[in-house]
C-alpha cells in the first residue's frame, strides 16, 4: 500500500451520496447513501437483483448514473489517473476471454498499467493460482479459480480500494476462509475494501461493516453490533437455572419465550432477559444474543423484494380445459 | 456511519495517465493472443503464399508471349486479394469481441475514457492495414522478379502515384468502415456478416447486374459504392466499357462514398459507445 492510510478510521474513502439510477419506470438504485472507510471491510448485502451490481458498476463508471454522485478518494472514478493503481475492480470474474490462459489476462491488465512482469507471479502465488493452473485457459476454470484470478487481478496494481462484487461466490468453505484472511490483512494495512454479497453468512464472516440494501434502497447499516442493538426484534438465548421461573417472569414483562433445546428463545436483547433475571434473582446458566437474529433482520428488512413468497406450487393445467 | 466526515483524498500525483502509446500496444496484444486470431493469421499466411506460389509458377511456366507483367499488376490485381479477404474481421472482433467476452468491463475499469481506448483500437486496426499492404508488397516484388526471370526480361517496377495512393485508401477504408461497423453493431457474428454483404456480396452479385441493366444504377452507384467511386482513379474504364476520367464529379463521388462507409460508422458507432451501459 502506498501512502499514509491506516490512521483516520473516520475519514471516508468512497462516498455514495443520494445515487440514483432509473431505467425507464424501473428504480433499481434509489437515493443509495453510504461510505466506506479506510482500515475496514465494508459488506453490501441485499438479495439479487436489489440493485447492489448496478451501483458498483455506477462508481467505477461502467453505468451512468440518473442523479446523485460517488467519490472514491475525492475523485469522480473517470478522474483517477491509471484507476488500477488506485481502485481495485473485480465486478465478475466470468467477465474474462475465455480463450486466455489466466496469466495471459494478468499480462494485459499488468501491461496497461505498466507494471512489472514479476508482479504478475506475486500475485498468482497470492491466490494460490499454480504455475501450471495460471497456463491454463480460462474457460477450463472453476468458478472458485475464476474469482481467485479476479482478486489477483484486482490487486495487481496495489490499489488503496478495492470494489469486489460477490468475490466469495464460487468459493468453498476453506476459500471463503482464505479470503476472509487476505481482505482482513489489506484491510488491516490501511485499505478500504467494498464487497458485496446475497449471502448473509459470507459477509458475516469477512466484513466489518454492513450495508444492506433491498428493492434498491438502503434499509440499515452500521457494524454488526449497531445493526443488532438498533432492531427491536433482536433475540436471545438463555438457559436458568429455573427455566419455568425465568419464563414466567419473562412473558410478565411482554416478551414472546419458546423453548429451545435446554433454555429458551426470548424476543428480547440479552441485557433485558438479564435484567428480568437478575430482579427475580434467577441465576443464568448461559445467555447470549440468538444466533440468527442478524439473519431474522435482514429477512425482515428485505422482505419485500424476497423472491420466495410462499406461493403453493400447482399442477399444471391439462391443456383445453378452463381452469 | 452516521457521522459526516472529510473524505479521504487519494494521492494521484505519482500515477501519470496510461500513455496512449502503451493502450495502442495492449490492444494489439489483444488483438493476436487468442486462438481467433491466430487462426486467422494462419489462414491469412496460407492465402498469401499459395497466391504467391501460383502466380510465380503461371509466370515460369507459362508462355506469355510478348506481355510483360509489372510490380504494379502484381501489387493492384494479384497480392493485395488475399490480404483483403480476412484481415478486416481483426478490425470487427477487435471492438465487439470486447463485448461478446464482456471483457469491456475490465478494459474500461482500466481506462475510464472509452474515447481513449477506442481510438487505441482505431489505431491498431489501421496498423493491421499497413501491414497487410507492406505484406502484399513484399510478395508482389517478390513475384515480380520471379517471373520476369522465368520470362526472361528486367522486372518492371514502375507504379502509378495515383493507383497507389488510392489503392492504400482502399485498403484502410475497408479496415475502418469495418471498425466502424462492429462499433454500429457490436454482435460479432452480425459485424461480420453485415461487412461481407456489404463490401463483398453485393458488389458482386447485385451491383455487377444492375449496373448493367439500368443507367440510372450506373449514375447512382459511384455515389455510394466505394470500389465504384475508386474506379476512375484505378482504371481507363467503367465496366460497362465508357472510358473514365478523373474530375471534379470524381472526386465528388470519391468524397461521398467515403463519407458513407468511414464518417458515418465511425460517428453512430462511437456515439453509441461513448453513451451506452457497459455489462
Amino acid at each position: 500500500m502506498r501512502g499514509r492510510l491506516g490512521s483516520g478510521r473516520l475519514v471516508a474513502m468512497i462516498k455514495v451520496e443520494n445515487l440514483t439510477r432509473k431505467y425507464g419506470a424501473f428504480v433499481a438504485v434509489d437515493n443509495v447513501s453510504f461510505e466506506c472507510r479506510p482500515g475496514r471491510v465494508t459488506g453490501f448485502l441485499g438479495p439479487n437483483g436489489a440493485g447492489k451490481t448496478t451501483t458498483m458498476r455506477i462508481m467505477v463508471g461502467l453505468t451512468p448514473a440518473t442523479s446523485g454522485r460517488v467519490s472514491i478518494g475525492g475523485y469522480d472514478f473517470k478522474d483517477i489517473p491509471n484507476p488500477g493503481r488506485h481502485v481495485g475492480v473485480l465486478l465478475d470474474a466470468s467477465a474474462q476471454h475465455a480463450g486466455r490462459t489466466g496469466r495471459e489476462i494478468l499480462t494485459i491488465g499488468a501491461e496497461t498499467m505498466g507494471l512489472p512482469k514479476s508482479r504478475i507471479d506475486e500475485m498468482l502465488e497470492l491466490v494460490s493460482l499454480t504455475p501450471a493452473e495460471s497456463k491454463r485457459r480460462l474457460k477450463n476454470y472453476s468458478l472458485g479459480m475464476k474469482q481467485r484470478l479476479g482478486i489477483a487481478h484486482a490487486l495487481l496494481g496495489d490499489p488503496e480500494v478495492l470494489i469486489l462484487d460477490e468475490p466469495a461466490n464460487g468459493l468453498d468453505p476453506a476459500g471463503i476462509r482464505w479470503m476472509r484472511g487476505l481482505l482482513k490483512s489489506y484491510a488491516d494495512r490501511g485499505g478500504t475494501v467494498l464487497l458485496s454479497s446475497h449471502l448473509l453468512n459470507e459477509v458475516e464472516l469477512i466484513a466489518d461493516e454492513m450495508v444492506l440494501i433491498g428493492n434498491g434502497r438502503i434499509v440499515a447499516q452500521g457494524d454488526k453490533k449497531s445493526l443488532l442493538a438498533n432492531s427491536a426484534h433482536d433475540e436471545s438465548l438463555v438457559t436458568a437455572l429455573d427455566n419455568e421461573a425465568l419464563a414466567t417472569a419473562l412473558r410478565q414483562r411482554g416478551f414472546s419465550v419458546t423453548p429451545a433445546g435446554e433454555g429458551l428463545r426470548v424476543t428480547a436483547q440479552p441485557v433485558e432477559v438479564g435484567r428480568t433475571a437478575a430482579e427475580r434473582g434467577i441465576v443464568l446458566t448461559d445467555l447470549r444474543a440468538a444466533e440468527g437474529g442478524l439473519e431474522n433482520l435482514f429477512l425482515e428488512l428485505t422482505a419485500s423484494t424476497q423472491r420466495e413468497a410462499p406461493t403453493s406450487l400447482q399442477a399444471p393445467t391439462p391443456e383445453g380445459t378452463v381452469a | 456511519m452516521t457521522t459526516s466526515t472529510a473524505p479521504l483524498t487519494l494521492d494521484v500525483s505519482r500515477t501519470p495517465a496510461v500513455p496512449f502509446l502503451r493502450l495502442v500496444r495492449v490492444e494489439w496484444r489483444k488483438m493476436t493472443d487468442t486462438r481467433g486470431g491466430f487462426w486467422l493469421l494462419l489462414i491469412t499466411g496460407i492465402l498469401v503464399l499459395l497466391t504467391l506460389l501460383g502466380v510465380s509458377l503461371v509466370g515460369l511456366l507459362s508462355d506469355m508471349g510478348s506481355t510483360e507483367i509489372g510490380f504494379e499488376d502484381l501489387y493492384l490485381q494479384v497480392m493485395l486479394i488475399p490480404v483483403s479477404l480476412l484481415v478486416p474481421v481483426f478490425a470487427i472482433t477487435i471492438v465487439s469481441s470486447e463485448w461478446g467476452q464482456r471483457t469491456n468491463m475490465v478494459t474500461f475499469a482500466l481506462e475510464p475514457s472509452r474515447l481513449k481506448v477506442l481510438l487505441a483500437k482505431l489505431v491498431v486496426a489501421v496498423l493491421m492495414a499497413f501491414a497487410t499492404l507492406v505484406v502484399a508488397a513484399i510478395c508482389a516484388a517478390i513475384a515480380n522478379v520471379v517471373v520476369a526471370a522465368g520470362q526472361d526480361y528486367s522486372p518492371s517496377w514502375s507504379v502509378d502515384g495515383q493507383k497507389l495512393f488510392v489503392s492504400v485508401v482502399v485498403q484502410v477504408l475497408a479496415f475502418v468502415t469495418a471498425f466502424g461497423l462492429a462499433m454500429c453493431i457490436i454482435s460479432t457474428p452480425a459485424a461480420i456478416a453485415v461487412y461481407y454483404i456489404i463490401t463483398l456480396i453485393l458488389p458482386l452479385i447485385a451491383y455487377s447486374i444492375l449496373y448493367f441493366a439500368f443507367g440510372w444504377f450506373r449514375d447512382v452507384i459511384p455515389w455510394l459504392d466505394f470500389s465504384y467511386a475508386a474506379t476512375p482513379f484505378m482504371s481507363e474504364f467503367w465496366p460497362n466499357g465508357d472510358p473514365t476520367t478523373v474530375d471534379g464529379l470524381a472526386w465528388a463521388r470519391l468524397a461521398s462514398a467515403t463519407f458513407l462507409w468511414l464518417v458515418v460508422p465511425l460517428g453512430v458507432g462511437l456515439s453509441r459507445i461513448l453513451r451506452a451501459e457497459i455489462k
